[in-house]
C-alpha cells in the first residue's frame, strides 16, 4: 500500500515547523525528500516514525508497516561490537556468516568485531546502513545516511542498498542532489 | 570508576588501584595509623579508655578460637545478608514499576523520603514492639537498603539514552534485549553504587538493632555485653570484626555483579 502523507503541521515551542505538508510514498518507491536545513524534515521523518506527533494532519497507508530507520545520529550500542549491534534488530534467520557479507559489501570487513565506539564516523555511518538494511522492514527510512562518507565510499555503499531493497520502500532525507541521481530516486521537495 | 565495555562490567579502583605501588601505599597508612592508635594508648596508659592495639590483637586471637565467636558472627552475616538482599530486590521492583508508572512513582516516594529520613533508633524500638528481636536485624537492614537501592536503580533507568529507547521502538526492539542492549549498562553503575553504600547502611544499622535487639547469639550482644561489663578490649575487637566483615561483604558482591556483567556479556544469544 502506498504511504500518502496529508495536511501535517507541527510546531515545536509556538514556532510552526512543518506548516501542512503533503506528500505521496508509491510502494517499492525509492523517495528523496529533499530542502534546506531547518525546513522540518527529520521532523516529518520522526513523525513517519511515530517518534512525534503531528499537530494536525495524517499518514495514511502505514498501518501493518514495518519501519527501519538510520538516523541522523547512528544510535549504535557503543559498548557492542558492529556484529552484535546488527544481530540486535536483524530479521529471523539472519546469522554471522551472512552479517560479515553484508559488513564487506560497505567495505567494514574488518570490523565485525570491534565495539561500535572505536569505529570512525563513516564506519559507524555504514554499521547503521547495514543494521537498517538486515532487519525486517516493509519501510525504510535513511536521514542524511551518507554524510561522512567520501565519492568512491558513497558510490559503494548506495549500489548496496539498491541492491538490498528487493522492492521494499526507502525514503531518504538529503540536502545532495546527486545523491538522489545516483539512488535513481523521486525527488520531493519540501519547502 | 565505573563502566562498560564490550558488555563486560567493568568496576574498577581509583585510577592505579590494582598498582603494587598503591597496595604498598595502603599498607603504610594502615601502619601509620596503627603507630598513632598505639601512641594514643601509651600516652593515656589506661586500658579501660583506649586499649594497646597489641591487646586487641591479642583479644582478637582469643575470640577466634571459641565456637560462639564463630556462630555470632554467622548468625548476625546471615540476617544482615537476608535483610540487605529483600531491601535491595524491593528498591529493584518498586524502581522498575516507578519508572514504568509515573503514579506508582508519586505514591511510594514520600514513604521512601519518610524511612530516609527517620532516625535508625526510632525504628529500632518501634520494630521492637511489632516483630521478635531475632529477626529485627533483618528488617532494619532492609528498611535501610530500601531507600538507597530504590532511588539509585530509578536514577539508572532514568538516565538510559533517550535515542537508543527511540530507536528500539522503530526497530521493534523486545523487551529483553532492551534491557541488555539498553538499560543494563545504565542500571548497572548506580547499582554499584547503591550496593556500596547499602553495604554499609545495613551492616551499621543491622548491628545496632541487635545491641538493642539483643537476639542470642550474635555479634550484637556480644558487644552489648562488652559494653556492660567493661570489656573494652572485646568492644574494639568486635567492632574489628565488624568492619572487617562489611568490607569483606562489599567486595564479594561487587564481584558477583562483575562476573554477572560477564555472564551477560558472553550470553549474546540474541
Amino acid at each position: 500500500m502506498d504511504i500518502r502523507v496529508d495536511k501535517i503541521c507541527k510546531s515545536f515551542n509556538g514556532k510552526k515547523v512543518i506548516d501542512s505538508f503533503s506528500m505521496y510514498i508509491p510502494e517499492g518507491s525509492i523517495t528523496c525528500l529533499m530542502g534546506a536545513s531547518g525546513v522540518g524534515k527529520t521532523t516529518l521523518a520522526n513523525i513517519i516514525m511515530g517518534l512525534v506527533q503531528p499537530d494536525r494532519g495524517e499518514i495514511i497507508g502505514l498501518s501493518d508497516k514495518r519501519i527501519a530507520a538510520v538516523f541522523q545520529e547512528d544510535r549504535l550500542i557503543e559498548h557492542w561490537d558492529a556484529s552484535r549491534n546488527i544481530l540486535l534488530v536483524s530479521k529471523k534467520g539472519v546469522n554471522e556468516v551472512e552479517v560479515e557479507k553484508h559488513l564487506s559489501e560497505v567495505g567494514l570487513a574488518d570490523c565485525k568485531a570491534k565495539p561500535a565506539r572505536e569505529l570512525s564516523g563513516g564506519m559507524r555511518r555504514r554499521l547503521a546502513i547495514v543494521r537498517a538494511m538486515l532487519s525486517d522492514y516493509d519501510l525504510l527510512i535513511m536521514d542524511e545516511p551518507f554524510k561522512g562518507l567520501d565519492d568512491e565510499l558513497k558510490k559503494q555503499v548506495i549500489a548496496y542498498v539498491r541492491s538490498n531493497l528487493k522492492g521494499r520502500t526507502l525514503l531518504v532525507i538529503t540536502h545532495d542532489r546527486k545523491e538522489a541521481e545516483m539512488l535513481e530516486a523521486r525527488i520531493v521537495e519540501m519547502a | 570508576m565505573e563502566g562498560t565495555n564490550g558488555g563486560k562490567v567493568n568496576i574498577s579502583a581509583p585510577a592505579g588501584g590494582r598498582n603494587p605501588g598503591n597496595y604498598f601505599i595502603k599498607i603504610l597508612v594502615i601502619i601509620f595509623w596503627i603507630i598513632v592508635w598505639e601512641c594514643l594508648s601509651r600516652i593515656i596508659n589506661e586500658e579501660l579508655f583506649l586499649p594497646s592495639f597489641g591487646s586487641v590483637v591479642l583479644t582478637l586471637i582469643e575470640l577466634v578460637q571459641k565456637q560462639e565467636f564463630w556462630s555470632s558472627i554467622a548468625n548476625s552475616f546471615a540476617r544482615i545478608l537476608a535483610g540487605f538482599l529483600l531491601g535491595f530486590a524491593s528498591g529493584l521492583m518498586l524502581a522498575v514499576a516507578s519508572y514504568k508508572n509515573r503514579a506508582m512513582y508519586e505514591l511510594i516516594s514520600p514513604l521512601l523520603k519518610v524511612i530516609k529520613a527517620t532516625p535508625v533508633a526510632s525504628f529500632i524500638i518501634l520494630a521492637l514492639v511489632w516483630i521478635s528481636s531475632a529477626n529485627l536485624s533483618i528488617l532494619i537492614s532492609f528498611l535501610m537498603v530500601l531507600p538507597v537501592s530504590f532511588t539509585n536503580i530509578l536514577s539508572g533507568l532514568e538516565s538510559a539514552d533517550k535515542k537508543l529507547l527511540e530507536m528500539a521502538d522503530v526497530f521493534g526492539i523486545g523487551r529483553w534485549k532492551r534491557i541488555k542492549a539498553i538499560y543494563f549498562p545504565a542500571v548497572i553503575p548506580f547499582a554499584v553504587s547503591a550496593v556500596s553504600i547499602g553495604m554499609g547502611f545495613s551492616f551499621k544499622s543491622g548491628i545496632a538493632a541487635e545491641v538493642i535487639g539483643r537476639p542470642a547469639n550474635s555479634i550484637g550482644v556480644n558487644l552489648y555485653e562488652a559494653k556492660l561489663y567493661l570489656m573494652i578490649k572485646e568492644l574494639f575487637a568486635w567492632t574489628i570484626i565488624i568492619v572487617l566483615l562489611s568490607v569483606l561483604f562489599e567486595k564479594i558482591v561487587m564481584v558477583a555483579i562483575k562476573r554477572y556483567g560477564s555472564i551477560q556479556d558472553r550470553a549474546a544469544d540474541l
